[in-house]
């Protein structure tokens, strides 16, 4: 596998070869501002370019044109990162050496070169799409997992970007109009950093050259500042009810650490340790010793710097749960935690990683962060760092995080 | 050991038997650093019970396979999970109705984490400690599924459909019956249906076949044979739904409607039959129906369907049905357009053209499939249940013809095999 990356003012282009796949991958990422002002059409936008194009000018018409090239996948995201919004594209396509079709290459990348420039925009698709939009934020309403998620954030997130929906703002669906569409799109061909990446087998398919003139795409130079860094100020704990079945528990930790700082390794390692395994010590004494929950998670996000907890579990077990949330990351401060769940934790990470190289959109993702931030592409670099982290380091970072928010979706009761 | 090339998808498939009893099928994956490993038994949530040695017929509470599923990890109160992680793995299982699947993906220690899969697999040590505190860990598991209305209203239409069907019921079993479960239970179901004859082991990776081979004849420990029986399940349905039509209010703010149609078990002991059935009628509800389709195109004008819209086909030997479904903001006009169009489908929809994409799709699908070791297993587990290799099922389905998808047709029409089940918004 490698990686090589050709870059100037305009574009960057990165191209990871491997023979492991019997398909390829290509991800075309526009990366703008996030900006509360335009963001609803920006995605909006997005969305009518997925729907249909100038070749294919109905979604059945798409539908079927990316089923008769032996069913090309195409799939588009919008997307935060730090303070920048990025459209995301997507095209999976199999393997030349598979089809018989001799046309087969020269059609793929004019489909996707159609998809990205031909775009026909309508009044009759903003429609659709907006109301699209609405039903996806009113779903957000009838999961409860992702409903007290969502309130979680609404909350932690107050005057935060981070409390921008990549997918814009509920009340700005309205007013965007065929206009703004247009001008969202001519802004984000115009304005944005374009970073476009190739994983697969070159020799079979297709060369760094060929696939930056059949896409003819040009932008602005990288971005340098990615991070909003806040200081969350901790907050009373808030509970709010509603009608569901199981009471939800969410709590955030400011950890103050940001990807490809000098402690990201260290929250990496912290945050497995705490809970994001089976064998981390919020899941085992949660679940497993005190069968209070079917699921306990920590998660670590390296752009706002937080770490997150989520659970869920009957009201009475709620305090338990919480107290025992303090207890472990007490038991971490004092360095009183077993050797053995320190090594299972390390290993899972260094796990995690391996096969992370084994997934086209990670190695994707891994290479628009070399060319982002600098960090190297290669496993090498995340696992001797990762060995590197000592319990001390651990226990270090512990001692320095503060808890913001304790947020708890209960049931409504009779009281 | 037997050893099969498949030019065409350039993969080589490796099979061989443990003991002459447990059958393991490798799949070598160059390149890869993960390794994929699953261990299945034909035990799902559908088995209602086993006969004991004197051939007497034994009910279990519902939910026992998924039980099941979460107790193989104990041995004697400890959870092995840990091992594995230990050495670069993290393990798994899931239930379904008609089977159970535990897997692992390891980048590393790959013989050691096969054999200790598959030892758990066959000799957990349940304690009654361990059954009990799991009662609670499951019972939220289920109240979690609970707080999602679209897994409820998947359950509530499979209701609608079948009267007696253990497919009805919720794979977790309910509050009560998990709570009925006893060590005795889960320690008879283990040994009626965790044999090695029906077992199969499969793994896909950078892996030598031949080393893994004597790997796991050196060490390997299989149970003895069982005088216990599984329980032939007999499923007498009607040939219609039970309710056809039924709302729920529910604290949703956007409805949604799920429409089922109730089919006919296909039965017959002839598996590419099955399988060509399965694949063709799979291909018609997508002509008919999918995102290509003359419908989709005219629910999508008239508002009446989201990006949520999907179908599903599933066919399995004693039951099979087609769901189609989209969330919607006027649920009652969705219900007749889909009730309106089942009643004008005819023949002349189903053309040559459409049909020609559907086979190139079909090909592009299996290919892409290739390169996910989880989507491989999977598809390579399923055949494997009815005695075929997944790499001969492309083949199997170039061979279905346009009349073979026609002749299902008048399955689709019968209105009383249809049900719609409709969540709106709780009335204030």
């Amino acid at each position: 596998m490698q990686l090589n990356t050709i870059k100037d003012d305009t574009l960057t282009t990165q191209i990871i070869h491997t023979k492991q796949f019997k398909t390829s991958q290509i991800h075309i990422r526009f990366i703008g501002a996030l900006n509360e002002k335009t963001i609803t059409a920006r995605s909006l936008m997005l969305a009518m370019i997925k729907a249909k194009n100038k070749a294919y000018p109905t979604r059945k018409a798409l539908s079927k044109a990316l089923e008769s090239h032996y069913d090309m996948h195409y799939h588009t995201q919008a997307l935060k990162l730090g303070k920048k919004h990025i459209n995301q594209f997507t095209f999976g396509v199999v393997n030349p050496r598979f089809i018989s079709d001799i046309t087969y290459k020269d059609n793929i990348l004019t489909m996707i070169k159609t998809c990205l420039h031909d775009v026909d925009f309508d009044e009759k698709t903003l429609k659709e799409e907006k109301q699209f939009l609405k039903d996806y934020f009113d779903a957000e309403y009838s999961n409860k997992s992702r409903y007290a998620y969502k309130r979680f954030k609404d909350h932690l997130f107050q005057g935060h970007p981070f409390n921008i929906h990549p997918l814009g703002l509920e009340e700005h669906i309205d007013l965007v109009t065929l206009d703004d569409i247009h001008q969202a799109y001519e802004s984000m061909m115009r304005d944005d950093s374009v970073v476009i990446s190739f994983t697969g087998d070159t020799e079979a398919f297709i060369d760094e050259h060929t696939l930056q003139q059949a896409l003819s795409l040009k932008g602005q130079a990288l971005p340098k500042e990615f991070f909003y860094k806040h200081t969350f100020t901790p907050m009373t704990p808030i509970k709010e009810t509603m009608d569901i079945t199981q009471d939800r528990l969410l709590m955030a930790y400011d950890t103050k650490t940001y990807y490809a700082d000098k402690d990201y390794f260290i929250a990496l390692v912290f945050n497995s340790l705490f809970g994001d395994h089976s064998d981390s010590l919020l899941f085992k004494t949660v679940r497993e010793q005190h069968s209070l929950a079917y699921y306990i998670q920590a998660t670590y996000s390296p752009f706002s710097g937080l770490i997150t907890i989520m659970s869920g579990m009957e009201e009475k077990n709620i305090q338990k749960a919480i107290q025992m949330i303090d207890a472990v990351l007490q038991t971490i401060k004092e360095n009183t935690f077993d050797e053995h769940v320190f090594a299972i934790s390390k290993t899972a990470i260094k796990q995690a990683v391996k096969q992370s190289y084994d997934n086209p959109t990670s190695l994707s993702l891994k290479a628009l962060r070399k060319a982002l931030f600098n960090t190297p592409f290669e496993e090498d670099y995340v696992l001797n760092n990762i060995e590197q982290v000592s319990r001390e380091d651990v226990v270090g970072f512990a001692k320095n995080l503060t808890q913001i928010l304790i947020y708890h979706l209960g049931r409504v009761t009779d009281e | 050991m037997n050893k099969d090339y498949y030019e065409h998808f350039d993969e080589t498939l490796e099979t061989f038997f443990l003991e002459e009893r447990l059958k393991v099928s490798v799949v070598n994956k160059p390149y890869f650093s993960k390794t994929y490993v699953t261990i299945s038994t034909p035990l799902g949530s559908i088995t209602k019970g086993y006969l004991d040695e004197n051939k007497q017929e034994k009910s279990v509470p519902l939910g026992i396979a998924h039980f099941l599923e979460h107790k193989i990890f104990e041995q004697d109160g400890l959870d092995v999970s840990s091992l594995f992680s230990a050495q670069e793995a993290s393990i798994n299982a899931f239930t379904e109705n008609n089977r159970t699947t535990y897997l692992f993906s390891a980048t590393n220690h790959v013989f050691e984490n096969t054999l200790r899969l598959i030892d758990m697999f066959f000799h957990p040590k349940f304690t009654a400690p361990g059954v009990e505190k799991e009662k609670n860990i499951i019972t939220e598991e289920l109240n979690m599924y609970l707080d999602d209305p679209y897994y409820s209203q998947y359950h509530a239409l499979l209701n609608q459909m079948y009267e007696s069907h253990a497919v009805k019921e919720d794979i977790l079993g309910t509050k009560e019956s998990i709570q009925a479960i006893s060590v005795n239970d889960l320690k008879a179901m283990h040994e009626t249906y965790y044999q090695p004859e029906v077992s199969h082991v499969i793994i896909i990776g950078d892996i030598n076949a031949r080393e893994l081979e004597t790997y796991l004849n050196a060490h390997v420990h299989l149970p003895k044979k069982t005088n216990k029986l599984p329980l032939t399940a007999s499923f007498k349905e009607p040939n219609k739904v039970i309710e056809d039509h039924l709302v729920i209010e529910k604290d949703i703010k956007i409805p949604s409607v799920l429409y089922g149609i109730k089919l006919l078990p296909f039965d017959t002991k002839d598996s590419k039959l099955f399988v060509k059935t399965h694949l063709s009628f799979t291909i018609l509800m997508d002509m008919l129906f999918g995102k290509a389709s003359e419908w989709y195109e005219q629910f999508m004008d008239d508002g009446l369907i989201n990006d949520t819209y999907g179908l599903d086909v599933t066919v399995e030997d004693t039951y099979a049905y087609a769901l189609l479904g989209s969330e919607t903001t006027n649920p009652k006009a969705l219900y007749q357009a889909l009730k309106g169009a089942f009643l004008q489908i005819e023949a002349s929809m189903i053309k040559e053209e459409d049909f020609l994409r559907f086979k190139k799709q079909m090909i592009g699908s299996f290919i892409q499939s290739l390169d996910s070791l989880e989507s491989l297993s999977h598809q390579m587990n399923k055949y494997a249940q009815l005695d075929l290799v997944f790499y001969d099922v492309l083949e199997l389905a170039q061979t279905i013809t346009l009349d073979n998808v026609k002749s299902h047709l008048d399955a689709l029409k019968n209105i009383d095999q249809h049900a719609v089940n409709m969540i709106v918004p709780k009335s204030s």
